[in-house]
């Protein structure tokens, strides 16, 4: 028997339609397929409709809104986001993050949409049913009361958010919007993660992102994805930063470390006054971070390696305080 | 349930009744009987079941074959004319590219796509563009051997 229909919609609002009055999780939304293919596969989600949202011409084009921003089609794929001329000229960071997820086989069909809701992970989670079958129930999987990743904790769910284009985004501040039948909102891509492996996104069950809006582009930003070898595997960690501007506005954004991205708020500060060097800044976020332990690296060896990237990367923005000695 | 999908393999249109939840590789494979397009992973790690659609290369395993409704597939089978190998291909034999050969489908088709989007790719831009292929004998500097000849020749 076959697992679901297939529904290929031509609008937004024949997406909606499809979503209205159903049960949460019966009908899901794909664009590129890319991740969601693999969850049904693994019996990690479960859905007797699929809406195939490439079919949307509107949904996958990429505007210059002159020099007030752009906006990017939730179903652009992120080939079409990192090859964007205009993208790869004003929005290195965003360019270059969409061009380092896996290969170009996936980047191809998978989207910038894709991306933001790309489903958190974690080393027990994303498993071949019949091993985790092997295991007492995870919290995440199967509703369990069982966490691999801390095995101590009593409660919450640490699986990782994975989109390489997701601290880009916080870092550029950009926007997400959101439709359902009720209206449209807007929403802070930094907003739009919840901070739990489980209920991880700001997205209703009958929401659906259409659009990804980008400011004012910066002067200069630095992107940085780091993983163990650079094969196709999901990122270490990713860091996105932007320099300040006439003494504020620094982001330094680190992804792929917790079930959202996070930004290290104080060593911002420090980026904006410019008063000590790259070195100090860089401890200080790694400092900050609260990170777990993971399958792709200890806390000691990111704080490691994230305190050492942002180190080189921080050097090209603060010039290095003069010596009093 | 079951649709009909149309659309064109190697160019030839094809109209054929398909499950909803149905692969393009599955579609290739089982009900036309293309087999050189080969199953690795199923998960897109392995880049063994690329094909082009549309003329872009993806893995045909994360793709639903009504996603290729009125679409355009370019199998490995539609690559060569007749006794003719493409370029590709030729290039492939002289550089002595294929040890078992099972990843070798879908790295030339990584291949075609990488020269349609960039034909005088560098070394590093070779490898960007056959990442999505792994090869288990690890043959990987013939491959890029070849696609430098064949490069070469299209200058």
């Amino acid at each position: 028997m076959e697992a679901f229909c297939f529904k290929a919609v031509r609008t937004v609002s024949e997406a909606i339609d499809l979503m209205k009055g159903r049960p949460p999780g019966e009908v899901a939304l794909m664009a590129g397929g890319t991740d969601l293919l693999i969850r049904e596969r693994q019996k990690l989600v479960a859905f007797r409709v699929l809406v195939s949202l490439r079919s949307i011409p509107e949904l996958s084009k990429i505007r210059v809104e002159g020099e007030r921003g752009m906006t990017i089609g939730a179903a652009a794929t992120l080939d079409e986001v990192a090859s964007h001329p205009h993208v790869k000229n004003r929005y290195p960071i965003l360019s270059q993050a969409a061009r380092s997820v896996a290969s170009p086989q996936i980047r191809h069909k998978a989207t910038i949409g894709g991306n933001l809701c790309l489903a958190s992970r974690c080393w027990f989670y994303n498993r071949s049913p019949f091993w985790r079958a092997e295991y007492p129930r995870c919290r995440k999987a199967s509703g369990g009361d069982q966490c691999y990743v801390l095995p101590k904790s009593r409660k919450g769910c640490f699986a990782l958010q994975s989109g390489d284009t997701v601290g880009p985004l916080v870092a550029l501040q950009a926007k997400v919007k959101l439709v359902s039948e009720r209206g449209e909102r807007l929403l802070n891509v930094e907003d739009f993660f919840l901070g739990d492996g489980i209920e991880f996104l700001d997205l209703g069950p009958d929401e659906m992102l259409t659009e990804v809006i980008l400011p004012r582009p910066p002067a200069a930003g630095v992107f940085v994805k780091f993983r163990p070898q650079n094969n196709l595997d999901f990122a270490t960690f990713t860091l996105s930063v932007i320099p300040p501007r006439n003494g504020s506005g620094s982001k330094i954004v680190v992804g792929s470390v917790a079930s959202r991205p996070l930004r290290a708020r104080k060593a911002e500060t420090l980026l904006d006054q410019r008063e000590v060097g790259a070195d100090v800044i860089a401890q200080q976020a790694a400092e900050e971070l609260p990170l777990i332990s993971f399958v792709r690296g200890s806390v000691e060896f990111k704080r490691r390696a994230i305190e050492a990237k942002l180190e080189e990367i921080l050097k090209a923005f603060v010039s290095p305080p003069s010596r009093e000695d | 349930m079951s649709t009909f999908l149309n659309f064109w393999v190697n160019g030839e249109p094809i109209e054929l009744l398909v499950r909803d939840d149905e692969t393009l590789l599955d579609v290739l494979r089982n009900r036309l009987m293309l087999t050189g397009t080969k199953r690795g992973c199923g998960e897109g790690q392995c880049g063994h079941c690329t094909v082009i659609l549309n003329g872009k290369s993806v893995n045909s395993c994360l793709t639903l074959a009504l996603e290729a409704q009125g679409g355009q597939v370019l199998t490995i089978e539609g690559l060569s004319e007749g006794e003719r190998l493409h370029p590709i291909q030729q290039a492939y034999v002289e550089a002595g590219a294929v040890q078992c050969g099972y990843c070798a489908p879908g790295m030339i088709l990584s291949i075609y796509s990488l020269l349609q989007e960039n034909p005088c790719p560098d070394e590093k831009e070779i490898k960007e563009g056959i990442k999505g292929v792994m090869c288990r004998c690890t043959g990987y500097y013939k491959v890029i051997e070849a696609v430098k000849r064949v490069s070469a020749v299209e200058k």
